[in-house]
């Protein structure tokens, strides 16, 4: 019995490292891909395109060490690029934080309205939805520099040029897309919620809304909402290169397409893969758990 | 019949507005505006295009006088027909694909996923500059000429969409796999091809017809992306603007690049970014109302 345990986790553990070891190679192949294409002219060349991947591929374990190239400059890998990636992440971070808390304040206030205001309101996040995060950005520059042109007064630091870590705007331009699409996610649950006889119950107990709604929707809300984070976190991300080079800031994404390094370029995506990995094993952990409470 | 039907009335409208547009759009093209350089207003002052909005250009010109109106009607086909084609040529392939590793490869499949999954976080313009940056595309028009980009373009971003879809379609084509009428068909002798064809097709069409606007609706998105890192689709001319000579614009006015080719003058001719925005949200937000319609259906 024991032993077949063992063995088990054992099997368990290989397929994982395989898995581990597939994404890494994938990830190697998409990071190589030019050189399928483009050597010295363009044409199709499989042969140095494998060689590549496993260049890169061996590159992945020797990375730290090494030095690389932007804009003009050489830099070592490891203090730089642990750096950018901290800001990266902060301004992620921040705007993850500032969509929920916003939506969950929205959906709050949508609780008390009445139908009518209510299919106002879900048609103008239609609307909403329908703007890409490109055009927010650069609206959203184009009102902080005419604000400037008329007032005068610098409101805001809109660039990261020469360093500087902007936060304001980056973050607030981030949050938006997520913005609209978690608040749509939530007033569904919410409106999903609100039919199940425990909330009525409450409701019919006496209870005012306020405390239903923070005493028990709210937590069932955000377990559901947890199966959702890893599809919130890849639209943030693709958001996430626009607003770094359309505010110039000095974060990880450049290193993608200014770096013609496929190691570096890997190590980049893998980075990105973090997150989201520790995003879904503890998502996956807390739904477990969840469903054993609903269990017993 | 229809007029018990709402969402298929709306559903019509649209497809009308889309189609009587498209046509429009054709007929633009024939007739070539001259575009006005710099002339001399009533006080004798010169002036310089872009002209803002005014009652004889409603939208206002670019940098070379040319209407801002007629560029967008004229702009809308190669948006419109380029979107629709990569999001069929997409679907087409990805079923295809996702068919074979669900009924062929079957044992593989959780590595396949692995394999995919950075596909799935890599966004699709940065796989794009991998494989088709600015001096890739002088490569390529080096060697083989300007149409021939167009075509690899065009095939380079049909492919980078398609991983993601074979596995939302795998997932999509699993649950149905499993219900039992398709079990007792295969039982009887289904081979796989009737499976498809009489078992999950019929059940499956609208929810395909679902993704197939949402693809395309991805695929406008990642045409503006595109124009921000000043790559053209239907390739880029060299922009003639007064003083700027070495300036490349996009040849075909389609709306991606047009609102890529903007970011450079937002700040003193706002027009020029805010119109083509407009328009591209209109036309978003036509598709996105066709999903809600379908929904509905």
């Amino acid at each position: 019995m024991r032993k077949r345990q063992f063995l088990h986790i054992s099997i368990n553990i290989s397929s994982v490292l395989i898995k581990i070891i597939l994404l890494l190679l994938s990830i190697s192949c998409i990071t190589s891909l030019s050189s399928l294409f483009f050597a010295s002219s363009f044409g199709f060349y499989p042969n140095t395109y494998l060689k590549v991947v496993l260049k890169t591929f061996i590159g992945l374990f020797t990375i730290w060490n090494s030095t690389f190239f932007y804009i003009g400059k050489e830099y070592n890998v490891f203090p730089v690029i642990l750096d950018k990636y901290f800001y990266t992440m902060s301004i992620l971070f921040f705007s993850l934080v500032t969509t929920i808390l916003l939506s969950f304040l929205f959906s709050y206030l949508y609780f008390f309205f009445s139908k009518k205001i209510k299919d106002l309101l879900f048609g103008l996040l239609g609307v909403l939805d329908s703007i890409p995060d490109i055009i927010i950005i650069l609206a959203s520059q184009l009102l902080f520099i005419s604000l400037y042109k008329k007032t005068g007064i610098k409101f805001l630091q809109l660039y990261g040029i020469g360093g500087e870590k902007v936060y304001f705007l980056p973050t607030l331009c981030l949050s938006f897309v997520p913005f609209v699409m978690v608040l749509k996610i939530m007033i569904k649950i919410f409106e999903e919620q609100r039919e199940q006889q425990y909330v009525e119950f409450a409701i019919a107990k006496g209870l005012n809304r306020s405390t239903v709604f923070l005493k028990h929707v709210v937590p069932n809300v955000i377990k559901s909402l947890y199966s959702h984070i890893s599809l919130i976190y890849w639209y943030m991300l693709s958001s996430l290169f626009m607003i770094e080079y359309l505010f110039q800031l000095d974060g990880l994404t450049p290193l993608l397409y200014l770096v013609r390094d496929s190691s570096l370029n890997s190590v980049v995506v893998i980075m990105f893969l973090i997150p989201f990995g520790l995003l879904k094993l503890t998502s996956f952990t807390i739904l477990k758990g969840g469903s054993r409470i609903d269990k017993e | 019949m229809t007029k018990n039907n709402p969402p298929k009335v709306k559903l019509y409208i649209i497809f009308s507005c889309l189609l009587i547009l498209l046509v429009t759009s054709f007929l633009v093209e024939k007739k070539p505006i001259e575009p006005k350089g710099i002339f001399y207003n009533a006080d004798g002052k010169a002036v310089m295009p872009p002209f803002p909005p005014s009652f004889e250009h409603p939208l206002g010109t670019d940098e070379n006088g040319t209407d801002l109106l007629i560029k967008l009607v004229s702009g809308y086909k190669y948006t419109f027909i380029f979107s629709i084609g990569i999001a069929f040529l997409r679907m087409v392939l990805a079923i295809v694909c996702s068919f074979l590793i669900l009924f062929f490869l079957k044992p593989l499949k959780p590595f396949i996923e692995s394999i995919l999954t950075p596909f799935y976080y890599v966004p699709a313009f940065i796989m794009f500059l991998f494989l088709a940056n600015k001096e890739q595309g002088e490569l390529i028009v080096a060697a083989h000429g300007e149409k021939f980009l167009i075509i690899y373009q065009m095939l380079v971003i049909v492919l980078i969409g398609i991983p993601p879809l074979i596995s939302l379609m795998m997932g999509e084509f699993e649950l149905l796999l499993y219900k039992d009428y398709v079990t007792a068909s295969r039982l009887l002798g289904a081979n796989y091809f009737h499976l498809v064809k009489k078992q999950l097709f019929p059940v499956f069409k609208s929810r395909l017809f679902i993704i197939f606007i949402q693809q395309t609706i991805s695929t406008v998105i990642l045409l503006i992306y595109l124009g921000i890192f000043q790559i053209y689709i239907g390739g880029q001319a060299k922009g003639g603007v007064f003083g700027e000579d070495d300036k490349f614009l996009s040849k075909s006015n389609e709306w991606g690049g047009m609102i890529g080719q903007s970011i450079f003058d937002m700040v003193h001719y706002p027009w020029i970014l805010l119109f083509p925005s407009i328009a591209l949200i209109c036309l978003i937000l036509m598709f996105n109302t066709i999903i809600k319609q379908l929904e509905k259906l």
